[in-house]
């Protein structure tokens, strides 16, 4: 298992780097860079000229990945062009909102999404099944910054029961993870029926059943267990996106997560920041796979079984 | 039991929750509130006004710290915040006197070492103000209060460079004494920096020794960012917010219907046009009779109404109207028979042209009403649409490889006349984007900037006006939009600013004892 784990870590290097690759040479070929936006609107050319020499974007892009890429294998993720601030101290003040909303929204998916897939699964076409798959089908479907919208029109607006955006206390992570949690459910809770649905069939569990076992402990100890292992897949997946794919939801709540920092990054072409961002965000999507295949082996016996050939 | 239990914990905890959402007011004695929050779309990224130029980060700045000049924003002209009064010698030399007493946070009194400090020793490093420190040749201290300035260049108009936020002036000693990114707050407004937190809020605290503005009843200045205007309106309609900026030009009826709001509104200084690329040789626009049919054919009151809702003013010229030296000139007049006549004999039916525009809400539907009105007269425009920073970028290279034709952009100058020719139109302005590269257009400019008698300087701008706008027909000047704010009922101090640094300095409400 140890030696699995650091092979997976070793790879993750070079995944790393092509990311670093695509980003940078991506955000070098649009059109637009962040001198235009920085320089005073009355900046003369050579105030422009003196800004970008400043910034250290003289040079060609391969110079300027080189010289990228030498800071990032050092540890040096380099300093954000527009807030002229290091990149990591940036991410790192940003982090803790964003994971308090990717793992709050989780809590809430499975608050939702188990129960229900299960409810659907054991209630095969029945109405239950019926509106399990309309209510996920509706909550895939509804863009997650209309979602938002709504429930600030109805709990902010309308109950006054939340306030609409900002961050701090308790009060204001409910909304944005409501909204969030609500959109990861819709899969889930998907995933947890079908799942279930073919466990159910199985033998063993009608074997269960003939030797006594009450309903509640075949589901729960039986079946639930053995559909855990596509659960937990989209279950990595989601909160792999979450931490850094919440930016609609980020903007309509004003949640100062990573997903604004990075589309602002994007927009205002601070070249370092962006590319520090993504390759963070790739980084815990990575771990949080890694976690997810961990996690097999103890969800799994044949799973564990196999990584300790 | 148990979950009988639960559901009791959790509607407790729910109750607890609406509790604290929206807590009562908290009144000062004289009954005002105690804290004015404000929302704003963007992010505030920098306390240091020589790092930035992005109006969020000034506007906050504006609080804390003050410039040695400023516009009022009752007479709209240009006065001594910081200074008591100033005298032109001769265009190359100035004289300055300090307001006594004032007091920067750090409790140390303003004098002239600090306006040295300011302009001397941190402008010449930072790009943002380079270009104004380069205008100084020298500086001379008289006393504490005193100080003379020797210009390279004659510059009637250098009471305005002074007003320019990236030159607020910060305490020497505070540098002195400690680590710049905390010496940059120390200024002398009416605020002060308590709490930074990024992307979320910036938390600011009355300075009460503060003598060159009244200090306001509010005790506290919250500055919230909530990027989408929906998210904005509904936090000011609950009472979260007090004051919020940029409301949808969709919510103006509801903020002007509802008793408890206001729609604060101020006609901006920033002048929205379309504009001709003069260097593309390979274009129709290069053709002066292309760009005279196109300003009589377009409908400027119908791309109002599509860019602002109607809330804009209609510009017949370049020239702002609250910048100096505006003139009244006729424009081109819109004028739908002559322009088809015009084009029809260029023989424009069926052509194509190219327009390229920022992905900005107003020029995005000034770029498809202006399709749509060419359209009629057979003229098919595409549209590209792009990032601001590409726009910028596209429209500053070389004109005659640009490939652009027309362009779809806009100008916010200071008060100062020179500042709506020197970039945007001399032949060597960083922001020349109708490449205009004219020699009598340059000395106009250049005349303008120097000339001490204000008869003839109106004489010089207005022929500079005609010539640009009626004869040369560089660009089509569309709107100066109105610039709001939605508040709550009562607010008062809230100043909006047609340069788009709006002024929260006094910003209090009353909500009686």
């Amino acid at each position: 298992m140890a030696r699995y784990i650091i092979r997976r870590l070793l790879l993750m290097i070079p995944v790393l780097i092509c990311v670093s690759f695509v980003v940078f040479f991506l955000m070098d070929l649009a059109p637009g860079d962040i001198v235009s936006q920085m320089a005073p609107a009355d900046a003369t050319p050579e105030q422009i000229e003196m800004l970008r020499e400043e910034m250290g974007l003289n040079g060609s892009v391969l110079q300027r990945y080189g010289r990228y890429l030498w800071n990032l294998l050092h540890g040096d993720m380099g300093t954000s062009l527009s807030l002229k601030r290091p990149v990591m101290e940036v991410f790192i003040e940003r982090l803790p909102a964003t994971l308090k909303l990717a793992f709050a929204s989780i809590v809430i998916a499975l608050l939702i999404s188990i129960p229900l897939g299960i409810a659907a699964a054991t209630h095969h076409r029945t109405w239950l099944d019926g509106s399990s798959v309309v209510l996920s089908m509706i909550s895939v479907s509804m863009p997650a910054f209309w979602l938002g919208l709504l429930l600030i029109f109805a709990f902010s607006y309308k109950i006054k029961l939340f306030p609409s955006g900002g961050s701090g206390s308790f009060k204001y992570l409910i909304l944005p993870a409501l909204t969030l949690g609500t959109e990861q459910a819709g899969n889930l809770t998907r995933i947890t029926r079908s799942s279930m649905l073919d466990v159910i069939r199985q033998d063993y569990l009608r074997t269960a059943r003939a030797k006594g076992v009450s309903e509640k402990q075949v589901i729960r100890k039986h079946a639930l267990k053995n559909a855990l292992i596509p659960i937990i897949t989209v279950l990595g997946s989601t909160l792999g996106n979450a931490f850094g794919g919440a930016v609609a939801i980020e903007t309509v709540f004003a949640w100062p997560g990573i997903g604004r920092l990075t589309v602002a990054a994007i927009n205002s072409r601070d070249m370092t920041l962006a590319t520090g961002c993504i390759i963070m965000f790739t980084l815990m999507l990575n771990l949080t796979l890694l976690i997810v295949d961990i996690a097999y082996a103890y969800v799994d016996p044949r799973v564990k079984a196999r990584y300790s050939k | 039991m148990k979950k009988v239990l639960s559901v009791l914990l959790a509607l407790m905890m729910l109750a607890s929750l609406s509790v604290s959402a929206f807590a009562a007011d908290e009144v000062t004695a004289e009954g005002y509130k105690k804290e004015i929050v404000i929302a704003m779309a963007d992010e505030f990224t920098e306390p240091d006004p020589m790092e930035t130029t992005a109006e969020t980060n000034q506007i906050i700045q504006d609080c804390t710290c003050d410039l040695l000049t400023d516009t009022n924003l009752d007479t709209m002209n240009n006065e001594g915040e910081l200074l008591e009064s100033w005298e032109m010698i001769d265009p190359t030399h100035w004289t300055f006197k300090l307001k006594e007493g004032v007091k920067f946070h750090d409790g140390t009194i303003l004098d002239t070492d600090d306006v040295e400090f300011t302009l001397m020793e941190r402008a010449p490093q930072h790009s943002t103000t380079s270009s104004y420190a380069a205008k100084i040749k020298t500086f001379n201290k008289i006393d504490d209060l005193n100080f003379e300035l020797e210009l390279v260049q004659g510059d009637v108009d250098f009471n305005y460079t002074l007003a320019a936020n990236s030159l607020a002036i910060l305490s020497k000693e505070a540098f002195e004494t400690m680590d710049e990114a905390e010496a940059v707050k120390i200024g002398t407004g009416p605020w002060m920096y308590d709490e930074i937190v990024p992307g979320d809020h910036v938390t600011l605290v009355r300075f009460d020794d503060c003598t060159l503005y009244d200090v306001p009843h509010t005790e506290k200045l919250t500055f919230k960012m909530i990027p989408e205007a929906s998210a904005r309106m509904i936090a000011l309609e609950n009472g979260e917010v007090d004051i919020i900026m940029s409301p949808s030009a969709t919510d103006y009826t509801r903020l002007q219907e509802d008793e408890n709001l206001e729609l604060v509104t101020e006609v901006g200084r920033t002048q929205n046009f379309i504009g001709f690329n003069l260097k593309n040789a390979d274009s129709i626009v290069s053709n002066v009779d292309f760009r005279r049919a196109v300003a009589m054919g377009v409908d400027k009151e119908e791309l109002i109404y599509a860019a602002w809702d109607g809330n804009a003013v209609e510009s017949t010229n370049w020239h702002c109207r609250d910048s100096g030296y505006y003139s009244e000139i006729e424009g081109i007049p819109y004028d739908p028979d002559a322009a088809a006549e015009l084009f029809e004999q260029l023989g424009c039916d069926g052509l194509q042209i190219k327009l390229v525009t920022s992905d900005a809400d107003h020029r995005t539907k000034m770029a498809t009403n202006l399709q749509s009105q060419l359209s009629d007269y057979g003229i098919d425009v595409s549209i590209e649409i792009m990032q601001n920073s590409a726009l910028t970028e596209l429209n500053t290279s070389d004109g005659t490889t640009s490939g652009v034709e027309l362009t779809i952009s806009s100008w916010t100058p200071g008060k100062n006349a020179d500042y709506m020719y020197r970039n945007p139109i001399y032949s060597t302005g960083g922001r020349n984007y109708c490449h205009v590269d004219d020699k009598h257009i340059d000395e106009l400019i250049d005349a303008g900037a120097g000339e001490t008698d204000p008869e003839k300087r109106q004489e010089i701008y207005t022929e500079l006006q005609k010539l640009l706008v009626e004869e040369m027909v560089a660009m089509v000047p569309v709107a100066q939009p109105t610039l709001t704010l939605g508040t709550r009922a009562g607010v008062t101090g809230a100043r909006l600013h047609p340069g788009l640094v709006h002024q929260f300095k006094t910003a209090e409400l009353y909500l009686g004892q």
